[in-house]
């Protein structure tokens, strides 16, 4: 192979740590070098980073965002506020608790009403598809749409075909 | 500057200049749910009742004093929006109380099993503290009043809501502080195993004027200021009934010399039996109610902290106690044993208090004012 | 040569590396040639380790279960807390434990430190450890009294050295203390005795010693109630203890107490105190309002008045005024005894011979500003 000229065949490895990616995978010798520098250059001009180290030694209150001075009135004005949206979340979340607990025994006594009626058509119901655990057709809730939002040239398997097959 | 803050600002700045604009005050429309209706769930002052409902205005908060500060002060954006709309939350949350309350009080007529009518009646005291707990003005009252020395226009005790907050107040801080001093100042278990604190008991000196303060638990006083009986506060958390609950307070000794069995023995220094306590705000017991109230029975009277030279510091020791009837008994003997005391009794530990005193140069003093011997006087090295 | 030193530098960097993070694992990349290198370990006879053991250190315990101990006996000697401390015994900086009260060592296990084994001392030898955690603990008093009493008195009026040097300034102190105060009670025997000519020189005492108390708590920041009834509760109680001491009988304390609650109500109705805390015949606070008001008149007239030092009269109306409670006095001199008086009075258009200039800082335009003023707008002026 092909190797640049100008670079040396010796590594130079600082003694800072070095992950095993980091670590030149290439054969030959390594050789330390004392105080060599290994992180990458700061893209700030030096008197800049000067000013700055200089300003945060100074002030410590330039980093720290500042603390809200509130009078007693606006503090308990906050403090309603806080409490307000408390209240309104834990609102939404028994709401949202109590949807689903109906939801779910919507379904049970569908289940059971199926169950008494017809014991045949509810072990349909519930027959368990091996190796089919999420069907193509259902959509698992997802915060964002999927890049691809529906698959027009899909064709469900024929399940007849199948069936006979098995 | 935002130019919406700058406008304030300046108007703010005129304001203050000229006296004509104090007529651009608004009026207080805003009012917390239609069955909240003790004094006490409203801000006293005008000013601040202002500032806290309809904002900060133009003159600046009425807490800050300096017309400096006052003209600085910038309350942050978007405040008053966010409470208005917040205060339509919690206002409507608390009219919904209301009305369970208002079914639970239909129900509590009806019934007639002492049970059940307990369990509707902490029911209802539970809703009564979530009715009114996210009032903004309570909270106002409570947090920038004096909670211990209380007026009862603005933190009424009787409210089960400040009761609350109180309660709370009390466990953040008093209450570990308390057991921190009974358990490591060994006063648990050397006169009673334990306790479950449910009660706050103050104690003061009043007769001394220069520790005239809430005595914090542990402290060592001078022999001169405990040469007069203390004074309590009995301030209950629970929801008693004030007007039949009677009360048993015990300042016991347990650090007197036994030199027969080379240890120690206990000393009751003042016993008072069927305190009552006419509501939650009046529970302080002091020397004018203790000497209009007849009612009281002194079960031995007070004997001042009298250390004698040279020993360890002595614990003084105070329990305060619920007692299920009247106990009208009077002790001659000061030995005492007050695990006995109190179980014979059947007497309920809701708090205490503690503290010191060891051999000081007026020890002399008081006892001579209480007539008693001189006292024994110890070599320094213990054998 | 080159080709074998270069080998040996990785097979060092190999060994420095790959012991700690194992950076080079066996699919390591590194495809040059990897020799072992040995070098030459032929010891010596013996070895360097050889021969250091030191002396036993007479580790273990050193009292036995139900050994009878005296305070500072050693229990044990351990290297860390084998056992730990249990009741009445202490532990060193080496964690030696030893006895801090004489009794009988007891080895026991405590349900709070399931995993500990600990060392105590039992004060009988019937007793058994760890006293049970709600019982009161088992002490030892240990101190002993002296009989001789002028050993007694010399060792009760020992001081320390801080006491020793702390002692004069006190006496001083308590000294002037009861000097102002028999001056103060001596100035209200006098004034009572003018308010309430028909009292006796016993009546008199009391009710001034009273009166003095009363002003001592009220002074101190009580209210009036609580001052007046913790004076009160002060005077009963000695009075009981009197009776205690067998200094009164019974109808005599009975006497006493029922003339003493006669003089205190008679008191309470005919003797006030003034904002200095002088005694004053009785005012009602209707009576003080109507004389804080005529005191505002004044003020204001004063005011209108144009003498030069009309500040400092105001200041002293309010100052020296028996009327005004400190708060009150202290509205005053914030509402009337500005030096310089609101805007809305006294703002020149220009700048004059007769106007005085002021500077202010304007918070909206962030500058200062100059502003001229008559000599209406300064009281001082």
């Amino acid at each position: 192979m092909l190797r640049s000229s100008a670079k040396s065949s010796i590594q130079t490895l600082s003694r800072g740590f070095l992950s095993a990616e980091q670590i030149p995978s290439k054969s030959g010798p390594i050789q330390f070098v004392r105080g060599k520098r290994t992180k990458k250059v700061s893209s700030i001009s030096p008197q800049t980073q000067k000013i700055i180290t200089q300003l945060s030694v100074l002030s410590a209150r330039k980093k720290v965002p500042r603390v809200l001075k509130l009078s007693n009135e606006d503090l308990v004005r906050h403090d309603a506020v806080q409490r307000a949206w408390g209240v309104y979340q834990k609102d939404k979340r028994i709401k949202n608790k109590s949807d689903l607990a109906k939801q779910y025994e919507a379904m049970n006594n569908a289940m059971t009403d199926l169950k008494s009626t017809n014991r045949e058509l509810y072990d349909l119901a519930n027959v368990r598809e091996v190796n089919k655990k999420f069907p193509l057709e259902f959509r698992i809730p997802t915060h964002f749409p999927p890049n691809k939002v529906w698959y027009y040239d899909y064709v469900p398997k024929d399940e007849t075909k199948t069936t006979k097959e098995n | 500057m935002l130019r919406s803050q700058l406008l304030k600002f300046s108007k703010r700045f005129m304001a203050t200049a000229t006296q004509d604009s104090k007529k651009e005050l608004e009026e207080i429309t805003k009012s917390w749910a239609s069955n909240s209706k003790s004094d006490s769930f409203k801000i006293k002052y005008q000013q601040s009742r202002r500032a806290v409902l309809n904002g900060v205005g133009p003159y600046g908060p009425p807490s800050l004093r300096s017309r400096r500060a006052k003209l600085q002060y910038m309350s942050p954006l978007g405040l008053d929006e966010a409470f208005d709309s917040a205060y339509e939350i919690l206002k409507t949350k608390s009219n919904e109380t209301y009305k369970e309350i208002e079914e639970l009080d239909t129900k509590i007529s009806q019934t007639k099993n002492v049970n059940e009518l307990e369990e509707l009646n902490n029911l209802k005291n539970s809703k009564l503290v979530q009715a009114e707990i996210d009032n903004p003005e309570v909270r106002f009252n409570f947090t920038y009043h004096d909670k211990i020395n209380n007026d009862s226009s603005i933190i009424d005790y009787n409210e089960p809501v400040y009761r609350e907050l109180k309660k709370k107040h009390w466990e953040d801080y008093s209450q570990m502080l308390l057991m921190q001093r009974l358990e490591q100042l060994g006063a648990i278990p050397d006169t009673l195993p334990t306790l479950n604190p449910r009660a706050e008991i103050l104690v003061k000196f009043l007769n001394h004027t220069t520790i005239n303060r809430w005595i914090e638990p542990g402290k060592l006083l001078p022999t001169n200021a405990t040469s007069y009986p203390p004074s309590f506060k009995i301030q209950e958390y629970e929801n008693v009934d004030p007007k039949k609950q009677l009360y048993t307070v015990l300042v016991v000794n347990p650090d007197v010399p036994d030199l027969e069995n080379d240890s120690f023995k206990t000393y009751l220094h003042w016993g008072l039996s069927n305190i009552k306590l006419s509501n939650f705000n009046e529970n302080f017991i002091g020397p004018k109610q203790i000497l209009e109230n007849k009612e009281i029975n002194e079960i031995i009277d007070y004997l001042p902290p009298v250390p004698e030279k040279n020993i360890p510091t002595q614990r003084f020791i105070t329990w305060v106690f619920r007692q299920p009837e009247s106990i009208s008994i009077n002790l001659k003997n000061r030995d005492f044993d007050i695990r006995s005391f109190v179980e014979d009794h059947g007497l309920d530990a809701i708090g205490g208090h503690i503290w010191r005193s060891e051999w000081d140069s007026s020890v002399a003093k008081v006892r001579e004012l209480y007539g008693l011997p001189k006292g024994t006087v110890y070599h320094r090295v213990r054998k | 040569m080159a080709f074998w030193s270069a080998n040996r530098n990785v097979s060092v960097i190999k060994s420095a590396l790959g012991l700690a993070s194992n950076v080079f694992s066996k699919n390591s990349t590194l495809s040059g040639p990897i020799l072992q290198v040995r070098t030459a370990t032929k010891r010596a006879a013996g070895s360097r380790t050889n021969m250091k053991d030191s002396a036993g250190r007479h580790l273990g315990p050193k009292k036995n279960e139900g050994q009878q101990v005296e305070p500072g006996q050693i229990i044990m000697r351990q290297r860390g807390t084998k056992f730990f401390p249990g009741e009445n015994v202490g532990i060193g900086k080496d964690h030696t434990i030893f006895a801090l009260e004489p009794g009988f060592v007891r080895f026991y296990y405590d349900p709070f430190h399931p995993r500990r084994r600990f060392v105590g001392v039992a004060l009988d030898q019937e007793s058994r450890l760890p006293t049970p955690h709600f019982a009161p603990r088992a002490r030892r008093f240990g101190y002993v009294p002296i009989e001789d009493p002028k050993k007694a008195s010399i060792e009760e009026t020992h001081l320390n050295r801080k006491q020793y040097l702390a002692k004069p300034k006190l006496d001083e102190d308590l000294k002037f203390r009861e000097q102002k105060r028999a001056k103060t009670l001596s100035q209200y025997q006098k004034d009572l005795s003018q308010i309430i000519p028909e009292l006796e020189a016993e009546q008199l005492n009391i009710a001034s010693e009273h009166l003095l108390l009363v002003r001592n708590h009220l002074k101190n920041g009580s209210n009036d109630t609580e001052a007046r009834s913790t004076a009160i509760a002060v005077h009963i109680q000695n009075l009981k203890l009197s009776l205690r001491k067998r200094e009164i009988n019974d109808s005599e304390f009975k006497n006493s107490l029922d003339s003493y609650q006669n003089l205190i109500s008679r008191l309470e109705k005919e003797v006030s105190f003034d904002s200095k805390y002088n005694l004053i015949k009785f005012r009602s606070e209707e009576e003080r309002i109507t004389l804080v008001n005529e005191l505002r008149s004044t003020i204001e007239e004063v005011l209108k008045s144009n003498s030069k030092d009309k500040l400092q009269k105001v200041k002293d109306l309010i100052f020296n005024s028996t009327v005004l409670t400190l708060s009150e006095a202290v509205k005053f001199k914030r509402t009337f005894a500005k030096s310089v008086l609101p805007e809305s009075i006294g703002v020149s258009e220009s700048v004059g011979k007769n106007s005085i200039v002021t500077k202010r800082w304007n918070y909206t335009k962030q500058r200062v500003e100059v502003i001229a003023r008559t000599k209406e707008a300064f009281l001082s002026k």
